[in-house]
């Protein structure tokens, strides 16, 4: 068994990014059981983590692992032995740059004969079917199958007990279900304990127990059931049920349908199905406008017909490293034009051409064919000024790390007019501006160290300094990638501030179609450097199950119509929204409740008025 | 244009199956030591000769893209031809005068200055294709076990060999990260109106300056979390480690040695011999 009991664990908390505390928590993880830790960036899940796996040692209170404690000199690595420790960035974990060595690195250290070695270097390959990449160096590996080395690497030291700490924040869907599939069969197999840190409620809906914590002690702590349930706890903690459970408690308490209660979108499908009300007719009907309802349209392009695109890609083709053997493409053809004051969306898996795209739209990369246009004037052309282009065009990266130069934020977002050469004053009204644009008050930020920002603060100051470019073009590549759900909505909320209030014509870069559905007025599905497709944000739903097939990130509601599809085919799919799931499901199952069920009563508003 | 992986070669390996590919990675060090040696030490015409065709015989064994080795020459050679100018200009020597070209205050050109400066930048760029041709065709991994078992003997010094090894290894390791987070700082100073791309050598040189601070500070970071993961693997130094690769010579690395002894020789021959 692995024990904390009564841990805490504080930083000096000079530093504004310190890892948040850990407070008195005692929890006990089982062999063979699966554990999940949930809660907010700053709730404490990281530091519990590595107090977990003897990383770290607690300030007060014991960690016992099987009978060894933490505190004490010898104890600590037979915990280390037996409590595996898996981050949430790859990169941060590979000590070598081949396969072998790398899942071989924590065996050698435990000083085991080579044969052994060799085994289980065997055994852990096997396990994450990780045999095809032998020879292949790391760093030409994707981050998931990084991911995986990184895993097979722990379990090659054949763990009691893994912790994992976020791992599937950089995975797409696909390949994070192969992850916790894994997982689970360790669990039920082997007999590990399994301690999983996340915050996306999906995942672990499967697991033994979930456990929430709340700068840094525990919230809520029981079974998935039980946990999900207390919706209203939850929510005040910024987590919301799984969608299926939403949408199945909304189908039996206002739709009047008998569903159990149910966590997965599999059981929601296998519920109606054994309910009698599967509904197999129409198997084969075309899939728009199914089901007579009508959903209300997407934004349409504010910009109509003739006015000339602010930005526009025709044909582009770049492929990097030409003339190497690391070569690879980026762009292979690709098309997209950006209106003025439109909010396009690019979305597509790792590796599908988005953040070229990005460097294509403000010309730090000329496509090595191709064109591309702005304001109608290729930029291409002899005599075109890229400068013009590029104070027009702001890009903000993914990692905000990478885009803050200076060390004070007045400085670092002076740091743009001060290049233009403009007078002091009107240096200082734009980065009062800019500031401001992004939420953050001038006078208390404007002396910060931009190191000792949080996560969030650091996003907002990396925007505000594109923002002093005073650009009439925002691209954003990733912005809330591997933030928790309360972060990316205020995050979102600012965006939407900026495109509405602003009038900024926003290009937004994605992995995951979560992120746009509410904002895009046109979104382009990206596949190995070219569009796949494209169209309004519910357009590109219709064609769900190939979304699916792209790996193309999706929400929930999503996954979760792609699944109910299988049991009533003649269910529209394109729903952005819970509630339009439900109406979908009941004009399905040609239900009339639907009239007394009125679409405009959101849950929220209903608990206020009572 | 910015796209440094592409320019930023060293640490790179490319993989393969060639003889140079397979040697025991002992045999390549200790091959690389040696024409180390005999490059520095080249200095008649005939010598150079031999390094040369040296050179294109090892490239020929490696199989690599003739296009993507010369392609990885040429930041060393934009760096060399730079050298080169100052170096000619500034070129010292007793008989220089009797070849000289032109003249103006301490500045000027002779026949000798241009000769000797061509052949230590033709040195310089033959150490520096030699090193890269090395690190394409052994992998890191190979490297470290080489040298480790080459330095093994110091260990009884107390030099802590295994330890120097992993450190060389890891930093290796960050060499394409760096690279990476790099290129992203480059992206965000172009992004805000710095022109990266454009400007003689000497100030797109000055704008990189202000970028390793931050490039440092990541790399910091990076560190101290590598550090964690380490010892989240029970490492703890040397001490009590298994290592997993055994190294054996087969009659391929036999060959290799005999051929290097006699072209060490031949080296020696040529530079005793030939004209200046």
């Amino acid at each position: 068994m692995l024990q904390l009991d009564r841990v805490s664990y504080g930083y000096s908390g000079l530093e504004h990014d310190s890892p948040a505390a850990v407070r008195e928590i005692t929890l006990a993880i089982e062999p063979g059981t699966l554990v999940a830790l949930l809660g907010q960036n700053g709730s404490g899940k990281s530091t519990l983590a590595k107090l977990a796996a003897g990383v770290l040692q607690p300030q007060a209170g014991h960690v016992v692992a099987d009978g060894f404690d933490t505190c004490d000199r010898e104890g600590v690595w037979a915990v280390r032995e037996r409590v595996g420790l898996v981050f949430q960035h790859p990169d941060d974990q590979l000590v070598t740059n081949t396969l072998l060595d790398e899942i071989a690195f924590g065996p050698e250290n435990l000083g085991l004969p080579r044969e052994e070695i060799e085994h289980r270097v065997g055994e852990s390959i096997r396990l994450l079917g990780l045999e095809r990449y032998l020879d292949v160096p790391l760093n030409e590996l994707s981050v998931g199958q990084r991911q995986r080395v990184a895993v097979a690497g722990v379990l090659a030291m054949r763990p009691r007990y893994i912790v994992l700490d976020e791992p599937t924040t950089m995975l797409p869907h696909h390949l994070a279900e192969d992850l916790l599939a894994t997982l689970r069969e360790l669990a039920r197999a082997d007999g590990i304990g399994v301690l999983y840190i996340t915050h996306r409620v999906e995942e672990v809906t499967g697991f033994d127990r979930i456990i929430v914590i709340e700068r840094g002690t525990i919230a809520l702590d029981g079974s998935p059931e039980d946990v999900f349930s207390a919706r209203e706890q939850l929510a005040a903690l910024g987590l919301e049920p799984p969608v299926a459970m939403h949408v199945a408690t909304d189908l039996r308490e206002r739709g009047g349908l008998p569903l159990p209660d149910v966590l997965t979108p599999v059981d929601l499908a296998q519920a109606l199905r054994s309910g009698g009300y599967a509904n197999s007719t129409g198997a084969t009907a075309p899939r728009p406008n199914r089901a007579g309802i009508a959903f209300e349209s997407s934004p349409s392009l504010s910009a109509e017909g003739e006015d000339v695109p602010v930005l526009e890609l025709r044909d582009a083709r770049h492929v990097y490293m030409r003339g190497t053997p690391f070569e690879q493409v980026g762009l292979n053809g690709l098309s997209l034009s950006v209106p003025r004051g439109a909010f396009v969306a690019c979305v597509g898996p790792t590796r599908s051409g988005k953040s070229t795209v990005a460097d294509c739209l403000n010309g730090i990369i000329r496509p090595g064919r191709g064109m591309v246009y702005f304001n109608g004037q290729d930029i291409a052309a002899p005599g075109f000024d890229l400068d013009v282009l590029r104070d027009a065009v702001g890009v903000v990266y993914q990692n905000p790390e990478s885009q803050i130069l200076k060390d004070i934020v007045g400085k670092d977002i002076a740091f743009a007019p001060l290049r233009k050469k403009l007078s002091l004053a009107e240096s200082r009204r734009i980065v009062q501006e800019s500031l401001e644009a992004v939420g953050l008050p001038y006078e208390e930020f404007r002396n910060r160290y931009t190191y000792a920002l949080s996560g969030g603060e650091k996003r907002r100051v990396a925007i505000a300094g594109v923002l002093a470019m005073q650009p009439s073009v925002l691209v954003l590549d990733e912005p809330v990638a591997g933030l928790d759900p309360r972060g990316r909505a205020e995050f979102l909320s600012l965006i939407r501030w900026l495109h509405r209030e602003r009038g900024l014509t926003i290009v937004y870069l994605s992995a995951s179609l979560e992120d746009v559905l509410e904002l895009a007025s046109q979104v382009y599905i990206l596949d190995a450097g070219s569009v796949a497709f494209s169209g309004s944000p519910r357009a590109v739903l219709e064609h769900l199950d190939r979304l699916d097939a792209l790996h193309v990130g999706l929400p929930e509601v999503s996954r979760v119509a792609l699944e109910l599809h299988h049991v009533l085919p003649n269910m529209r799919v394109d729903c952005l929204t819970a509630l339009e799931l439900e109406t979908a499901v009941f004009a399905a199952l040609g239900r009339t409740e639907l009239t007394a069920y009125a679409p405009s009563t959101v849950l929220e508003e209903e608990q206020t008025d009572d | 244009m910015i796209e440094l992986t592409r320019a930023i070669t060293i640490g790179q390996f490319v993989a393969g199956k060639s003889v140079l590919h397979r040697l025991d990675p002992r045999v390549k060090l200790v091959g690389m030591l040696a024409i180390i040696v005999l490059v520095s030490l080249a200095w008649s015409l005939s010598a150079f000769l031999v390094c040369t065709v040296l050179a294109l015989f090892l490239l020929a064994l490696s199989r690599l893209s003739l296009r993507f080795v010369l392609g990885s020459l040429r930041p060393a050679v934009i760096f060399l031809l730079f050298v080169y100018v100052f170096q000619v200009l500034f070129y010292q020597s007793a008989a220089q005068h009797t070849s000289m070209l032109w003249q103006w205050q301490f500045l000027h050109i002779s026949v000798e200055g241009l000769v000797a400066s061509a052949k230590v930048s033709y040195r310089a760029l033959l150490l520096y294709y030699f090193v890269n041709l090395l690190t394409f065709t052994t992998p890191l991994m190979d490297l470290a076990d080489g040298s480790e078992a080459l330095l093994r003997p110091l260990q009884r010094i107390g030099v802590p060999v295994t330890e120097l090894v992993l450190v060389l290894v890891i930093a290796l390791k960050f060499v394409p990260l760096f690279i990476a987070e790099l290129e992203r700082l480059m992206k965000a100073q172009a992004a805000r109106g710095v022109k990266l791309d454009s400007g003689s050598f000497l100030s797109r040189a000055l704008k990189v300056g202000p970028l390793l601070v931050p490039l440092v500070l990541s790399g910091l970071k990076r560190a101290e979390t590598l550090t964690i993961a380490m010892e989240a693997r029970c490492y703890r130094g040397g001490r009590g480690r298994t290592r997993r690769r055994v190294l054996a010579l087969s009659g391929r690395d036999v060959i290799a040695l005999t051929f290097l002894v006699v072209v060490a020789a031949g080296m020696i021959a040529a530079n005793l011999r030939g004209p200046v």
